[in-house]
């Protein structure tokens, strides 16, 4: 069972008045909309999720030019921003650039650095951007700012026993695994890690738009886990890994906070996923799981999707349904399972477009 | 996700036999990690999880290798301690890959540590110490088998406070529960040695354990106890691999016990054969009570209790001419007896007549010369002939008996009413017969007729005593309405063997002990009394010796009263 509430706020025309006789502009102004989403966690259960919202952007801005001089600069408007306010920290970005439009549309870029007046990227490509593209600047998610008393408020008593599990898997991980990468739990006031000891991880990173599992080993009592942040109507842009080894699982998810239908999702046609033409033969599958309880989603999904004969099917429901219509829930985590290449695999980017639908 | 730390070791993944890649991942909490002498050993050594493989059968370290190569065990997954931060002196430690290949669902695993191996030296010396650590019931955490391929997160955890699940015959105690540096040992058998108890010595007390012959590096001991014939052990305590020694200090009086003892460490654990002890008793050898033999509810009516098994041999009399000779107060003329059995069997008490005799020559004289002094504390008849009465009993089981004492000669004087037990020279135990429970009951007068019960406590130790003095409570007319009971003991130290007073008490809850009372009146199945009752009761560590127990009415009232003593242990 879910909740969303979703909140606009339009605020009132401001009329700004200039003793000196200037001339008078009348503004509208619009917050971004936010939200909060409740997901239960039901006993002896694995969820997998991914953060519905994003935190409230701290930049919104246009490109005014790019160099690259083995690091990707982007310059935007004089003094706008806050020198170092998105530096990263010992090396790991706390800030991300959204890129909202143009051809790199979607694509999330980790920061390095910036003064008041350019963004130093740490990674991604300057190829495509323009002036005049739209950015806009997030804070990264962190165990602490997502779950700043534990997932549900949940303490643990005994850190080797522990009650509530922030398991973040691998990102791509063969047919049918899903590989632990880290295992984290709240413990004495503060989100601690599987092999880290007593350090304190609350600044700990959690990647937009991958999966994470919450596993609650609690045989009898049912948590929620609340999600709560800004509202994202740009596009966003997913990299898909392939293999020429394995068929790949990437664990990814979607900052939405509505229910998507798997037609709107984006994935076809346009190449990322690999349609199949023969049944006997799957390409690409799309993985949904289940938000019951039992652990281990990953060996059973819920739902798995292909791309067939113009539409979308599942494996329970045969080749001849469509199945399209069916709803991923909003802080879902999925999976996109890339079917094994013969050679020279590539990365694809997936591009969800979605708008808040008419109120 | 960005990390900054991964933890992940380079297991990587091969193609099962079905093709697919399997993995899982695991994390272990090892508490804390000890040498064989408790000391904490942190970022210390290597830590290897390992396969028991199908067999189920782990192959032991040898010279040069983790594991024998020759055997179906796997190193699932490795640790470099000096590499992995503990909390506190205690590891979490964890692998996001573990490769499914070489396992098989259900292979039990456990843990190797070897704290003087390094990352750059995994090759074993000869005679390397080492500690080896498994668990069949996960403690608390997944079981310590190799879990479904593609299980997310198989967390093994050691060591869970109250259920340790270290080894199976019992659980660890805290004590021992810390994961120990075995140096590659398995516990051996101890050689138990109980000292302290043998026959004859004082107690209750402690008994005194010791052990020899036995190794449990990196664990300890762990000594359980039970009473003879009974399925369950009890641990009385656990004590480190260094310890050789343990004292019961909880043994109670005239019991058969049964102790054994578990070394145990990281490898497994090694019981003893129980060793037997019987703590010593001692007796209610008898009771006499005096009294005014008058008639109808006034007459001396005295019942015991025996129990336990096997037989015993009761000697019961009613004197008055006897009497008369040692007195100078008028006694009972001719007195007769009549002993009746109370059976519980149905549920509701019945009584049965068994026996009864006017005459103690009469028909059973020499069964009741067998019993005099020295078979029990029964000072012989000096006549054959005389008019007192007694029986001469061969009982057995638990069971209840009113002796119903009558004066033929209506004389309305004094009399004593006894009951001896034959077995007082024995070191009875729970099992063995014994007398348990004695009362009279008669009239409480005045002066010389105040009602008297003599005892004897016989045998090595002490013994805890409940003496009731009941009248209100009684539920029958005419009873003393505010009995008051002295406890005196005969100090045959002293010239002249005065007698020592040793308790008084008017009413049962204004003793300071009342709470104990009422809990082991309970215990002992006497009756309860009611809140604010008069009767008066005294709970005693009664020395071996002889005791006079006095009944009397405050303010020198008079009637019926029921003067009990019970064997409270």
């Amino acid at each position: 069972m879910r909740s969303i509430r979703l909140y606009r706020w339009i605020f009132a025309t401001i009329l700004l008045l200039s003793s000196s006789g200037v001339i008078v502009k009348a503004q509208e102004v619009y917050s971004q909309i936010v939200g909060a989403i409740s997901i239960d966690l039901p006993a002896a259960s694995d969820i997998v999720l991914s953060f519905p919202f994003k935190q409230s952007a701290q930049y919104r801005g246009m490109i005014e030019s790019v160099s690259d001089d083995g690091t990707v600069h982007i310059v935007v408007a004089a003094d706008s921003l806050t020198i170092g306010a998105f530096d990263a920290n010992s090396g790991v970005a706390t800030h991300y650039v959204v890129i909202e439009s143009g051809t790199q549309m979607g694509t999330h870029v980790e920061i390095g650095s910036n003064t008041g007046s350019q963004i130093s990227l740490s990674e991604g490509s300057a190829t495509g951007l323009q002036n005049g593209d739209e950015i806009a600047v997030y804070p990264h998610w962190t165990l602490g700012s997502a779950f700043p008393n534990g997932v549900a408020n949940h303490e643990e008593t005994e850190p080797g026993l522990r009650e509530i599990e922030v398991i973040v898997p691998e990102g791509t991980a063969p047919e049918g695994n899903m590989i632990p990468e880290e295992v984290f739990f709240f413990f004495d006031g503060a989100w601690r890690g599987v092999g880290y000891g007593y350090l304190n991880l609350d600044l700990m990173v959690l990647e937009p738009n991958r999966a994470f599992v919450i596993r609650n080993n609690n045989a009898s009592d049912a948590k929620k886990a609340l999600f709560f942040g800004e509202v994202i109507d740009a596009p966003i842009a997913i990299t898909l890994t392939e293999s020429d080894v394995y068929s790949a699982d990437n664990f990814v998810g979607l900052n939405r906070p509505l229910g998507i239908a798997i037609k709107d999702l984006g994935l076809t046609p346009g190449g990322v996923f690999e349609e199949t033409t023969d049944t006997n033969n799957k390409k690409d599958m799309l993985l949904v799981y289940s938000s019951g309880s039992g652990k281990n989603k990953h060996m059973s999904p819920a739902g798995s999707y292909y791309y067939f004969n113009g539409a979308w099917r599942e494996l329970a429901t045969g080749d001849a349904t469509d199945k399209g219509s069916d709803v991923i829930d909003p802080g879902m985590g999925i999976a996109i399972r890339k079917f094994k290449v013969d050679s020279n695999p590539q990365d694809s980017s997936w591009v969800n477009q979605w708008e808040l639908p008419p109120q | 996700m960005k990390m900054k730390n991964l933890i992940i070791f380079g297991a990587a993944l091969l193609v099962t036999t079905s093709g697919a890649l399997g993995s899982f991942g695991v994390s272990v909490d090892l508490g804390s990690l000890q040498d064989e002498l408790g000391d904490p050993l942190v970022e210390k050594g290597m830590l290897y999880l390992v396969s028991g493989g199908a067999d189920g059968v782990f192959s032991l370290p040898e010279a040069g290798a983790i594991i024998d190569p020759g055997s179906d065990d796997a190193i699932v997954e490795s640790w470099d301690l000096t590499a992995e931060p503990s909390e506190g002196g205690e590891y979490i430690v964890g692998s996001g890959e573990v490769s499914f290949s070489g396992l098989a669902e259900g292979n039990e695993l456990a843990i190797i540590w070897f704290p003087n191996l390094t990352q750059g030296n995994q090759l074993p010396a000869d005679g390397e110490a080492y500690g080896f650590y498994r668990s069949a019931a996960g403690g608390g955490g997944d079981a310590w088998m190799v879990p479904t391929d593609g299980t997310l997160l198989h967390s093994l955890k050691f060591f869970t406070g109250a259920s340790n699940p270290l080894v199976s015959s019992s659980d660890v105690p805290a004590l021992i529960s810390a994961a120990s540096f075995a140096a590659g040992q398995d516990a051996t058998p101890p050689v138990i040695n109980i000292a302290g108890l043998t026959a004859g010595e004082p107690n209750p007390g402690t008994a005194t354990f010791s052990w020899t012959g036995s190794t449990a590096v990196g664990g300890g001991f762990s000594i359980e106890r039970r009473l003879q014939g009974e399925n369950d052990w009890s641990e009385l305590g656990s004590v480190g691999n260094l310890v050789t020694s343990f004292d019961d200090s909880s043994i109670g009086r005239g019991k058969n016990y049964e102790y054994r003892l578990t070394a145990v460490n990281g490898f497994g654990s090694e019981t003893t054969a129980a060793q037997s002890i019987e703590t010593l008793r001692s007796t209610l050898a008898n009771i006499a009570t005096r009294g005014v033999l008058g008639s109808g509810d006034q007459g001396l009516i005295l019942g015991f209790v025996i129990k336990g098994t096997g037989p015993i041999d009761i000697l019961t009399r009613a004197q008055g001419p006897e009497l008369g000779k040692l007195i100078s107060a008028p006694t009972a003329i001719d007195p007769q007896m009549t002993l009746v059995e109370t059976d519980w069997t149905s549920g509701s008490p019945v009584n049965v007549e068994i026996q009864t005799n006017d005459d103690w020559g009469d028909t059973q004289l020499a069964e009741i010369k067998e019993l005099f002094d020295p078979a029990t504390f029964a000072q012989p008849n000096t006549e054959d002939a005389s008019l007192d009465a007694g029986m001469a009993l061969s009982l057995d089981g638990t069971r209840l008996f009113t002796v119903v004492v009558t004066d033929k000669g209506d004389a309305n004087g004094l009399a004593i009413v006894e009951v001896f037990d034959k077995s007082r020279q024995s070191v009875p135990n729970d099992l063995q017969n014994r007398l348990v429970n004695v009362a009279t009951r008669g009239f409480v007068g005045t002066g010389d007729e105040r009602l008297i019960a003599g005892f004897i406590v016989d045998g090595q130790v002490d013994s805890k005593l409940l003496l009731r003095g009941l009248g209100p409570s009684m539920g029958i007319d005419g009873t003393i309405v505010d009995p008051k009971i002295t406890l005196f003991r005969t100090d045959f130290t002293q010239p002249g063997f005065p007698q020592i007073e040793v308790a008084v008490n008017d009413n049962w809850e204004d003793a300071a002990n009342s709470g104990e009372i009422a809990a082991i009146s309970q215990e002992v199945g006497a009756t309860e009394l009611p809140t604010g009752s008069k009767d008066a009761i005294l709970l005693v560590d009664a020395v071996p010796g002889l005791y006079s127990f006095v009944m009397e009415g405050v303010g020198a009232t008079t009637g019926i009263g029921l003067v009990e003593v019970f064997l409270a242990d």
